[in-house]
């Protein structure tokens, strides 16, 4: 299948996304991974409170509101209860790393069959652009005005390495959407994570580094731009736990 | 435990039997005094009959947990004492939005704050009113004895299942840790269809579930949903007890640990030629207004026993609208009062 | 081939084509956005069919149309 074809699970509606989102790059990426892998009719997705909260208007499976950080936790009741269903997370900054830290640790630890897909834009973007957890040191957002100050407002956190430093974790991967090279990458993450579930060998996470246009007050070129030269060097690519039993190639190509 | 059988089972293992007896798929749960033998009960006995447990990370986690489970389709089921059942307001809240079915047992320990672990009956607001943000209810049951606690831990999955609602078991420490006999039945479990659960379905035949409405007509009309629905829980739902009321002059209000030693209060009361009665309320929401105002006009006080500063006071006093004087007698900080407390107020107000 | 309506004008297809034959055009949608279309100063051949357009499109807005070689 090509990036050509429009997956049968995404809408064809238009989305409330701001013009360069990477929600709508990454979302594009998991309903052609839910496609490629047969998964149309066996899947129940887990929606967060933040921007990508309507992911239930663009990905037509069945879905599950969570609330704020808890989608691990409601993922986990489903996966309990339906061990046979394919059930994912959508999740980004404030939700994974602020208020649902604990939901996604514990979820990482019990090493739970559910794949979470984590979109990291270093801001709050439905609440307007206020710092978050992996807003950078020194950036500007519009609870940090004068840029994010380590000795008041603490440091980035990486969400990767914290979670794979664990025992539980089967797949745990960091790409961008923010190039072409990244897209295909974060595609090929997304099918391991999800071959990870299938194959029933535990928690896995895609950490998708994203532009937030609006939130950086970047164009969408440059919030690209932005993303591959100042996020990367403190996020490093790469996948951080890769199970024995997830054969094939690693990422990069 | 089969058949009919009569044992010695502590309050809080008796709720987990009972969820077990009433159908009970999943517990996730918690530790916190004075209930964690109820997690521990689950524990033991989940997995063996092929049910879902977990020990989540925290009461919200728990709830979250039940949350899911419940949107495809399982008895699910939470328990925590007052401070957890703080924590789990939001999710309580959504539930009752997403009518979606759980059960919730609060063992009541003595607040506010960390408080102590001693019973108290103070989250009867938090229970009553809905608790969490916005315009909801959950249907509460408040047993006085062990064996109750047991029955209505069974009744309340059928109840949530019933009006696609959250269902609060109320009980208290004392409750909790005390042990009497009860009898084991075997229950027949009847859980109705659930068209509206997902299944894992695509497209023209999937479900959404959730919460958000940011249209205020189409929220105004889930709220309208709500309000009729639980307008409706009466009078099927209301629940109580009497302990001779056909003559009573003087009626004492009480519920849980309260009713038990009202009802000893009376007996005291009556061997002294006082002609009092006792109403119990069973179901806290639907409370049993209707009842206790149709015995106000023959009463010349009514005396509400609580272990709270009054809030099962409003109730009694919302129900009674000025008939007869309404006094409270109470203890509070973990404290359980004696029927002879009861008594000697009693004695004071008919002076 | 790019669905007017459904682009929102971000550019990400413009500046991430490799052979630029893609530009925002002066006029405006529906919706008041600059949508993406081929460039009438290039050749519609320069055009490789490398699908770095969809790839990048957050709003699934781009088909590739491969024209069988003659």
């Amino acid at each position: 299948m090509t990036p050509a074809d429009h997956p049968a699970v995404l809408t064809k509606d238009k989305t409330h996304y701001c013009p360069g989102c990477s929600h709508g790059i990454v979302e594009r990426l998991v309903a052609e991974v839910i496609e490629e892998l047969d998964l149309c009719s066996r899947t129940i997705g887990v929606a967060p409170i933040g921007c990508s909260i309507l992911i239930y208007d663009h990905l037509l499976v069945d879905f599950i509101s969570a609330l704020h950080g808890r989608a691990p936790a409601v993922a986990t009741g489903i996966k309990r209860m339906r061990p046979d269903l394919f059930v994912f997370t959508y999740q980004g900054d404030g939700d994974i790393a602020a208020i649902g830290t604990a939901e996604l640790v514990h979820a990482a630890l019990r090493g739970e069959n559910i794949t979470i897909v984590f979109v990291n834009n270093t801001v709050y973007g439905m609440t307007g652009g206020q710092m978050a957890p992996t807003t950078l040191p020194g950036q500007l957002t519009t609870s940090s005005p004068t840029g994010r100050d380590s000795a008041v407002a603490g440091f980035a956190v990486r969400v990767a390495e914290l979670v794979s430093s664990q025992d539980g974790p089967a797949y745990v991967a960091r790409t961008t959407v923010a190039d072409p090279k990244g897209v295909m990458r974060t595609k090929r993450a997304i099918e391991k994570a999800f071959r990870a579930q299938l194959l029933g060998l535990g928690f896995s996470l895609v950490e998708v580094l994203g532009a937030c246009p609006t939130g950086l007050g970047l164009t969408p070129v440059d919030a690209c731009a932005w993303v591959r030269d100042s996020m990367i060097p403190h996020y490093p690519l790469g996948e951080f736990r890769v199970h024995e039993r997830l054969a094939g190639a690693a990422l990069g190509a | 435990m089969s058949g009919l059988e009569k044992v010695l089972m502590k309050g809080n293992d008796a709720m987990a039997e009972g969820a077990i007896r009433g159908g009970c798929d999943a517990y996730f749960g918690y530790p916190i005094t004075p209930q964690s033998e109820m997690l521990e009960y689950m524990a033991r006995r989940l997995p063996a009959l092929g049910k879902v447990f977990v020990q989540a990370e925290s009461e919200i986690a728990g709830i979250s947990m039940v949350y899911g489970a419940a949107a495809v389709g399982a008895r699910a089921m939470t328990s925590s004492s007052g401070p957890g059942i703080s924590l789990m307001q939001e999710t309580i809240s959504t539930l009752a939005a997403a009518e979606l079915p759980a059960v919730i047992v609060n063992v009541m320990r003595a607040g506010p704050g960390v408080g102590g672990i001693l019973p108290a009956q103070a989250d009867y607001f938090q229970a009553t009113r809905g608790g969490g943000h916005g315009d909801h209810h959950s249907l509460v049951l408040a047993p006085w004895s062990v064996q109750e606690a047991m029955d209505l831990t069974s009744l309340a999955f059928d109840l949530a299942d019933k009006y696609r609602n959250p269902c609060m078991v109320l009980a208290d420490g004392l409750l909790g840790q005390a042990m009497e006999p009860v009898v084991l039945e075997d229950r027949e479990v009847a859980a109705p269809a659930k068209d509206w659960i997902l299944t894992g379905a695509a497209q023209g035949e999937r479900k959404v579930i959730t919460t958000l409405r940011l249209d205020p007509e189409e929220l105004e009309a889930l709220n309208r949903r709500l309000e009729a629905k639980y307008a409706g829980l009466t009078p099927q739902e209301v629940r109580y007890s009497t302990h001779l009321v056909d003559d009573a002059e003087y009626l004492l209000v009480g519920y849980g640990t309260c009713g038990r030693v009202a009802r000893s209060a009376v007996d005291e009361l009556r061997a002294a030629g006082f002609r009092v009665g006792l109403m119990r309320p069973i179901s806290l929401f639907p409370f049993p207004y209707e009842p206790i105002r149709a015995l106000a006009s023959q009463l010349r006080a009514v005396l509400v026993v609580e272990m709270s500063a009054g809030q099962l006071l409003q109730d009694v006093e919302l129900a009674v609208q000025n008939r007869a004087p309404v006094h409270l007698v109470n203890r509070l900080g973990g404290i359980v009062p004696g029927a002879d407390e009861i008594v000697l107020k009693l004695r004071e107000l008919i002076q | 081939m790019i669905e007017v309506d459904k682009c929102k004008g971000c550019g990400l297809c413009v500046a991430f084509c490799p052979k630029g034959v893609l530009t925002l055009s002066e006029g405006i949608n529906r919706s008041g956005y600059h949508p993406a279309e081929m460039r009438d100063d290039v050749e519609p051949s320069q055009c490789t069919a490398c699908d770095i357009c969809c790839r990048m499109c957050p709003d699934t807005a781009i088909t590739v149309r491969r024209r069988p070689r003659r």
